[in-house]
Parts: C-alpha cells; structure tokens; sequence
C-alpha cells in the first residue's frame, strides 16, 4: 500500500469519525438518538466481516483447487483472523448500541447471536489449525473446514434471523447523512482490512521463507 | 452535540493508537523483507541485473 | 466396483465392525439413558409443572447433540488409529466412504431418536398435536447432525487434540439446524404457535430439508480433500 494511501486512510478515518461524531444528526425514533449514531460504526464493521469471510473461503478454496500452494493457505489464514477481529468489533459495537437501545448488552436476539456464532466457528478454525502438525494437511483440513462452515453460514446469517422475529431495527429513522457516513466508513474499513490483509500476508511469507531457510541448512 | 466530544476524543485516540501500530508493524515487515531479499524492489533490480 | 456397491460396503463394515465392539452403540445408549435419568430426576424433585412448556422439545434436541457428539465423534479416528485407513482409501472411491460413515452414523443417530423421544415426551406428560410433523422434524434433523459429525470427524480425525474439538466445531455450523428443529418441534407438540399448526412448522421442515441437503453435498464434495492427499 503506497504511503499516500496509508495517509489518507489515516486522516480519512480520523474526518469520518468527527463526521459521526459531531455532525450526523441524532438518528430519530430511538431510545437515545445521539447515542443511537454507533450504527455508523456498526454496520461497517459487519460489511467488512463479510468480505473477510469471503476472502478467507475463496482462498481455502484456491488452495485445494490449485496447486496447494502454502502462500493461498496464508492468505486463507489472515483473512479468518481479520474476519474474527472485525466479528468482534461488531459483536462490541452492537453490544453498545443495544445496551443503550434495550438495556441490556445481550438480547438473544437472532443477528446478534448468529454473528457471535460466526466468532466461535473463526475460534473454532483456529483450534483446529493448531492440532495439526503436518503443514499441508493443517492447510488441507482448515480449507475444507473455512468452506464447509462458509457454506452453511449463509444460513446462519440469513434463513434464520428471517424466520425469527428480531430486535434488529428495520426502517429505521436515519436520513441521508447516515447513508454517507456508513459507505464512507465501510469504504475506509475496507482500505484498513486490504492493509491489514497485505500485512499479515507479507508476515506469513516471511515466515515460510525463513522456514524454507532453516530447512535447508 | 458539544455531548459528543469526549466519545470523538475517544474513538480518535482509539484510531491514532490503532494508525501508529499498523505504521510501526508495515516498518518492521519492510525492514525483514529487505533483509531476506523478499521485497519487490530488490528483486526487480537484481532481475535487471541479471538481464544486462 | 459400482459407487453403491462401494457405498454399501463401508456400511456394512461399519456396522459389523461396531457390532463386534459395540462402543459407539453403548457409549451413546448410556449416554442417553444417564441423562433421561437424570431429567426425570430433577422433574421428581421439582414437579412437571415447574418446568416451561417448551423444555420437552429443547431437551430432546440437546440430548440429541450430546449423543450425537458422544457416538459420532470417533467414526474416523478410529481408522487412522487402527491403522485400516489405508486399506479404504484404496479400496473405495472418497464420496462412496463418506456415505457408507454417514448412512451408518445416521442409522446410529435415528435409532436413538426412536428409542429417546417416548420416553422424554411421556416423562413430562407431552401431548403430541401433531405426530408426523414430529417425525419429519426429527428424522430431518437427525440426518442433518449425523451429516455435519461425519464430516467434521474426518477434519478432527487429522488433528492431535481431537476429543472435545468435534463439538466446538460442529455446534455453531449445527445452529440453524438447532433453530429450525426445535422450532419444529414446539410446533408439533402444540406450543408456541397460535395460528395453524402445520404451517407453522412447515417453515422448519423446508429450513431442515435444505439443510440437510446442502450439508451432504458439501461434504460429499469436499471430504476427498481431506482424504486423499
């Protein structure tokens, strides 16, 4: 990522979130309107989930259809650890914004949950991951796993809370500001999940050359 | 409004913590790069090299 | 060899080798029966009527999951500990081993839906609205946890930390199963819908019928990945 990009995400961000913070106007028909801007935070955070989900899948898949290339099962790896980052931050942001809308930080409601069980399949990837000692077969296993959960969560994420009825407000009372503010926001998330990816990418890289090193000594 | 500043002086403090630590951590990764002869520039120079 | 013959044959083995055993079988079994004692138990000392309306049907998914994760769980394991995996991998097709494991874990799993759900139901006087309903809801989700254990037995099957792996694995793939069966099954037996039983549940069986049908594919297609390297 060009140093230009890294300074304009930085400042980007820093201006949108005096943008949330000082400027969007209290959303109308919630409990605390004022409080009520962390959706501009919320949301974002649950798009970037989704992209990472998806990369850390497509990925997974790459690795077992072309060639298993540990460099792919990198990439599939880094991409499930943001994607349980960015799960967590949503969990944490939603937890705010329901503790201020309903009183409680956890309501059993249906997206709430389900994102938390997003968590405890990531957890449960990396568990996985740390049992296996043979690199390829640790990288053949979390594939197949990232894409047997990644295509029974959709599911998850969508058939059940539909059924169910839910907290999750629906029209909500935001007006047009609050739509700028969020695709703003996702958009500078995803230029900090690309440079995060790319980081922890170069990481891994690193570290299967210095393997590569060791071995051949 | 004015309610909300201490939350903006909290989420930027947040921010810049978060912004210096990607910044610090994209050094290191670079420097290593370097050292192994990982990083595209001096791969591309020695191919250049090479080439000639 | 044919793929059904191939199919065929892994469930053969898997029940005669079970038989001889009998491990899963009585592990699960006792499992079970330990915690309808223990359900019927804490009912003595507190009374039916203490206990919610819906408790019946989310009892029987949870004993449901906890045997399933008791038996299922060494379906695999227990080839690579023998020392037999070899000996499948070369005289079976990948998608003809998954469906022989699968049709015997769910044959395994149904069993005990069968032999669980009377006893469960009659403990807390649970009167059945609409019995086929039940059927589908339970059989549905059987096959749809003995689907996901199958697979998710192969991927521990490979890992050093293999016990209590397997339920944190499956459990959160396993939710919208959860959801939709016990939904289900408080339809059937008469709770928590006002309007028209069946087509309260019908939601839950199509929910179900998918699952089931997207778990079984999927892992038809990515288990060789797994098993041939």
């Amino acid at each position: 990522m060009t140093k230009v990009a890294k300074y304009i995400l930085g400042l980007g961000m820093a201006g949108i979130l005096a943008y949330i913070f000082l400027v969007l106007p209290p959303a109308q028909g919630f409990v605390a309107p004022e409080l009520a801007r962390i959706v501009a935070l919320h949301l974002p955070n649950a798009m970037i989930v989704m992209v990472a989900s998806f990369m850390a899948a497509a990925y997974g898949f790459r690795y077992l259809t072309r060639g298993r290339n540990p460099l792919d099962d990198a990439k599939s790896k880094v991409a499930a650890v943001l994607a349980m980052l960015f799960c967590l931050l949503t969990t944490v942001t939603g937890a705010f914004f329901a503790k201020v809308q309903w009183g409680a930080y956890w309501n059993w409601d249906p997206k709430q949950t389900c994102i938390f069980f997003l968590l405890l399949i990531y957890a449960a990837y990396f568990l996985l991951r740390s049992g296996i000692e043979d690199p390829e077969k640790r990288a053949a296993v979390a594939a197949v796993y990232i894409l047997f959960a990644g295509v029974m969560t959709p599911m998850l994420g969508y058939f059940v809370p539909k059924q169910m009825p839910s907290l999750h407000p629906k029209n909500a009372g935001f007006d047009a500001s609050y739509n700028t503010a969020i695709w703003t926001t996702t958009a500078l998330l995803l230029g900090l999940f690309a440079w995060m990816q790319s980081l922890g990418v170069r990481s891994e890289r690193i570290k299967l050359a210095l393997d590569a090193r060791d071995e051949e000594r | 409004m004015t309610g909300m500043m201490p939350l903006l002086i909290v989420a930027l403090l947040i921010w810049a913590g978060v912004f210096v630590f990607m910044l610090g951590v994209d050094r290191k990764v670079s420097a290593l790069e370097r050292r192994l002869g990982l990083d595209d520039d001096s791969r591309r120079v020695s191919a250049k090299e090479n080439s000639l | 060899m044919g793929w059904v013959h191939e199919a065929t044959a892994v469930f053969a083995k898997e029940v005669r080798t079970e038989w001889r055993t009998r491990v899963a079988l009585s592990s699960t079994v006792l499992f079970a029966v330990g915690a309808l004692t223990l359900i019927g138990m804490a009912l003595r000392v507190n009374g039916v009527g203490a206990v919610g309306q819906a408790v019946p049907g989310v009892l029987l998914w949870v004993l449901l999951l906890f045997t399933a994760a008791t038996g299922l769980g060494r379906a695999f394991v227990v080839e690579e500990e023998r020392g037999t995996a070899l000996a499948l991998r070369l005289t079976a097709r990948a998608t003809a081993v998954w469906t022989g494991k699968f049709a015997a874990n769910a044959a395994l799993l149904l069993a005990l839906t069968v032999l669980t759900t009377p006893p469960l139901l009659t403990l807390f006087n649970g009167k059945v609205a609409n019995l086929s309903l039940l059927f589908c809801v339970l059989i549905l989700g059987a096959l749809g946890i003995a689907a996901v254990f199958t697979m998710t037995s192969a991927l521990v099957a490979q890992s050093s930390a293999k016990g209590g792996l397997l339920a944190v694995l499956s459990f959160p793939i396993l939710v919208p199963l959860l959801t939709a069966g016990v939904h289900g099954t408080l339809a059937a037996l008469g709770i928590g819908n006002p309007q028209g039983l069946f087509s309260a549940g019908q939601g839950d069986v199509q929910i179900l019928v998918s699952y089931m049908v997207i778990a079984i594919t999927a892992s038809l297609m990515l288990f060789d990945f797994v098993w041939n390297d």
